[in-house]
């Protein structure tokens, strides 16, 4: 009898069912809904899909797949997020990708996507009059660069313990750019505004392709060289691309490694999804801030869009400011679409894209400054 | 509390202004160089030279009975840019599909512009089929109706007409 009770006692304490808490079944709710938005409604299903699946895992007691030293989530997340390998590469994928064509036929773009980091600072701002420190604003604040990888690179840094739900911020927000950003755009610019027509941008050589990669690896990394990992990478990535001559590798950047990375970038951000450690009001309040800055990202574009028509001959169409959030390609295509519903035949995807890059290179410069200021 | 707030939110605010004046010094910088490069790598096509103009008369060629027929592809209005690479893309690699399906067939081959009217007798392909747009993959279904196709792609459906031109 005392045997039988011993073995009953010892096959309960290994049965998951029995060892489940109300925070594990919100969290595999919360799991399953980013599986149903990724998979139904297509939003960045790449990612969303990787990380809601492994939220879900990670949420079943005794499964172990987070403990040091062997969990097999444990070894991604430590070996491949926190070392930063993950989203260093995805910025290697992410150059190899990138045509920096409209942005170096029209310089100006720089300055709009500069303009749009606004919106970061902004959130950092609401995030320190909510009573986080210094260094978890900053990460928050970074969501609104819209740049998934460096807002991931950033939080291990400076706030690990909010990489769940920045990330989750992040790209749960990229891929509903479409319903944040029209609004706001619409709001700051009248009809006559929306209308204005672009001049076509000029051809670009391949020469100038090639120098532009080198040319901002080397100045953004004097000046700034906290953010010459994520500047370098990106334009060795972009250097494959545009020189022609290592098209296998352009291939393996853009395409297998990327995939491969993305799956770790997935599994590994979904590990940390666990119950005790996102179920906390800090978590919704990341969630709520993150909107905020992708609002004001999106604000600070038009406005400066504007600002620049004051004191310019040829006029540029505001809503291209809106592009300066670096979701790459989403913001532009929104943009795109608000144009030709305006006016049918007015085609300024390629004059968006130019902010939209732009943007890129101004988030991980901002990613760079508060390394630099706050410490790693 | 409200003085640790305070003392944070001023670390902000100083954080804010180094940051926005790095970011907009190193994007101007950049705006900069990059100015240069038009003047320094741009040339504007030289205008062509007026060649003589050689007069050439016109004869009436006459129409090949077996010419080709070139297909262009009418897309519906409205549509994104990403919808109108995958519908484009969806006809071609349909068209192809059923190319192939009919090329082992002796009476298509004597007769090709047979596969163009056979939906008169009932005849319809219909293909579920991946197209890669951006090196990604996209899963679509096609489905040939009397005057073109209609493509399903992510739940929505398009009609998208084919126009045989000589």
């Amino acid at each position: 009898m005392v045997i039988a009770v011993d073995v009953f006692s010892a096959l309960a304490q290994n049965i998951g069912v029995l060892r489940i808490t109300v925070g594990n079944l919100v969290m595999i709710l919360i799991g399953l809904g980013l599986v149903y938005l990724a998979v139904k409604k297509n939003y960045e299903p790449l990612i969303l899909l990787p990380i809601g699946i492994t939220a879900v895992l990670v949420n079943l007691p005794l499964t172990g797949l987070t403990q040091p030293p062997t969990g097999f989530l444990y070894l991604v997340k430590h070996y491949l997020i926190d070392t930063e390998v993950v989203p260093l590469l995805i910025f290697l994928g992410l150059g190899a990708m990138i045509d920096f064509g409209p942005l170096i036929a029209n310089p100006k773009s720089l300055l709009l996507g500069a303009a749009a980091q606004i919106g970061v600072f902004v959130a950092m701002l609401l995030a320190l009059l909510l009573g986080f420190n210094v260094k978890e604003a900053a990460s928050i604040g970074i969501i609104g660069g819209a740049d998934g990888p460096t807002t991931i690179y950033l939080t291990i840094k400076l706030a690990p313990h909010l990489l769940a739900a920045t990330a989750v911020a992040a790209y749960s927000y990229m891929s509903l750019v479409p319903l944040i950003q029209p609004p706001v755009i619409k709001l700051l610019t009248t009809k006559k505004e929306r209308r204005i027509r672009m001049k076509q941008l000029r051809p670009v050589s391949k020469k100038e392709k090639i120098i532009f990669p080198i040319i901002t690896m080397i100045v953004v990394g004097l000046l700034v060289p906290s953010a010459a990992p994520l500047i370098g990478m990106i334009m060795i990535g972009n250097l494959f691309k545009e020189s022609g001559v290592v098209e296998r590798l352009r291939k393996a950047a853009s395409e297998e490694l990327m995939n491969i990375v993305t799956i770790f970038l997935g599994i590994g951000v979904g590990s940390t999804m666990q119950a005790q450690t996102f179920l906390t009001p800090k978590t919704l309040m990341v969630l709520g801030l993150g909107i905020v800055a992708f609002a004001s990202a999106t604000a600070g574009g038009v406005l400066f869009a504007k600002l620049m028509n004051l004191f310019s001959k040829e006029k540029i169409n505001p809503m291209i400011g809106a592009a300066g959030v670096s979701a790459v390609p989403m913001s532009a295509r929104v943009v795109q679409r608000l144009a030709l519903e305006e006016d049918p035949e007015n085609h300024i995807l390629m004059h968006a894209m130019g902010p939209n890059v732009a943007g890129v290179i101004g988030t991980a410069v901002v990613a760079g400054v508060f390394l630099s200021l706050l410490g790693g | 509390m409200i003085m640790n707030v305070l003392t944070e939110v001023l670390e902000g605010l100083k954080i804010t202004v180094i940051g926005v004046t790095v970011v907009f010094v190193i994007l101007s910088i950049l705006a900069a160089i990059m100015a240069g490069f038009k003047p320094l790598f741009y040339k504007r096509a030289k205008p062509a030279k007026p060649m003589a103009v050689v007069k050439e008369e016109k004869k009436p060629v006459a129409e090949k009975p077996g010419a080709p027929m070139a297909e262009k592809i009418i897309l519906p209005p409205g549509l994104t840019p990403e919808e109108i690479s995958v519908l484009t893309a969806a006809v071609l690699g349909f068209l192809e599909y059923k190319k192939k399906k009919l090329e082992g067939i002796e009476l298509f081959k004597e007769f090709p512009g047979l596969e163009n009217i056979i939906y008169i007798a009932g005849v319809s392909f219909r293909a579920k089929l991946k197209v890669s747009v951006g090196g990604v993959e996209k899963p679509v279904e096609v489905e040939e109706v009397p005057g073109g196709f209609i493509v399903r792609y992510r739940g929505k459906e398009y009609r998208v007409g084919l126009k045989l031109e000589k």
